[in-house]
């Protein structure tokens, strides 16, 4: 999760095209006039990539364009993807379980008040929903964005939720702060 | 190393020296760092703290029925429009 910046795309909620996860069946592109070739499991795949073919198919997978939590800056001008969460739509739900996003009682659902988020339903960011867009399948305007501390929430609970195991990086972390302290201590 | 695993020995078994409580002994081997002899109590300490940092950085949110429901509901395609004149006329081409 980058930290958002002005005028940046992290934290902000837009429209994106965000294709679904391919799986089998899968179906190749096999040109006008033709129908998709089904390919019922990887192995197949895999035993052709093996060979050493380096094949590279045109995968059939569904796709949508629907409003999407972006989470980080694209890291280059020549790598221009970013990753995102899905939304959930709480009109899909409940009344009990609507309440209970709107309440944020589970950590897997991060409510998008509306009065903030201009979006066409209400909606909930899912946090186990991560996925990757390129800067080019998103349009408009943003819809709202979060701030710097919700965020940073959010990304705690993604860290979480994948099991990133962050112990070298915080305690890296600790030891700077205690370095920096030393040297503030010393300074004086 | 994520996990300090430690071995006991009795110390009849090897000359170490003895360490007082925040203090340690590095030695050295061809000027590189071979072995560091501590106070026990330092040495509890550390592996505590090294404990916790595991235990408060670990931990993984576990689905919620309310997000298995959401990711069938969102996550799972439907059934794609195909027909060329379906999709035509859906976009406005």
């Amino acid at each position: 999760v980058s930290s958002p910046r002005l005028g940046g795309l992290a934290g902000t909620v837009r429209w994106a095209i965000v294709p679904f996860s391919p799986r089998p069946p899968f179906r190749l592109y096999a040109g006008e006039g033709h129908a998709p070739i089904p390919v019922s499991d990887p192995a197949t795949l895999v035993a052709s990539a093996r060979q050493g073919g380096d094949s590279e198919f045109t995968y059939l997978v569904p796709g949508k364009a629907r409003p999407v939590l972006v989470l980080s800056e694209p890291p280059s001008a020549h790598h221009q993807e970013l990753t995102a969460l899905r939304l959930l739509r709480l009109s899909k739900v409940g009344a009990a379980e609507q309440d209970r996003i709107r309440r944020q009682e589970d950590p897997l659902l991060f409510h998008l008040d509306p009065g903030r988020f201009d979006l066409p339903d209400e909606s909930a960011a899912m946090v186990s929903a991560l996925v990757r867009i390129h800067v080019g399948a998103l349009h408009g305007e943003a819809f709202g964005a979060l701030n710097p501390k919700e965020l940073r929430v959010l990304g705690e609970r993604i860290i979480g939720f994948y099991g990133f195991d962050t112990s070298l990086l915080v305690a890296r972390k600790i030891q700077e702060l205690a370095a920096r302290r030393r040297r503030r201590d010393e300074e004086r | 190393v994520s996990k300090i695993v430690s071995e006991r020995r009795d110390s009849s078994t090897a000359r170490v020296p003895a360490v007082a409580a925040g203090e340690a002994i590095v030695f050295t081997r061809y000027d590189e760092e071979k072995t560091v002899v501590m106070h026990p109590d330092d040495f509890r300490r550390l592996s505590e703290l090294d404990a916790d940092l595991t235990e408060v950085t670990a931990g993984r949110a576990e689905l919620s029925e309310l997000t298995l429901e959401a990711h069938r509901l969102e996550d799972t395609p439907g059934t794609p429009v195909e027909d060329p004149e379906r999709i035509k006329a859906l976009l406005g081409l």
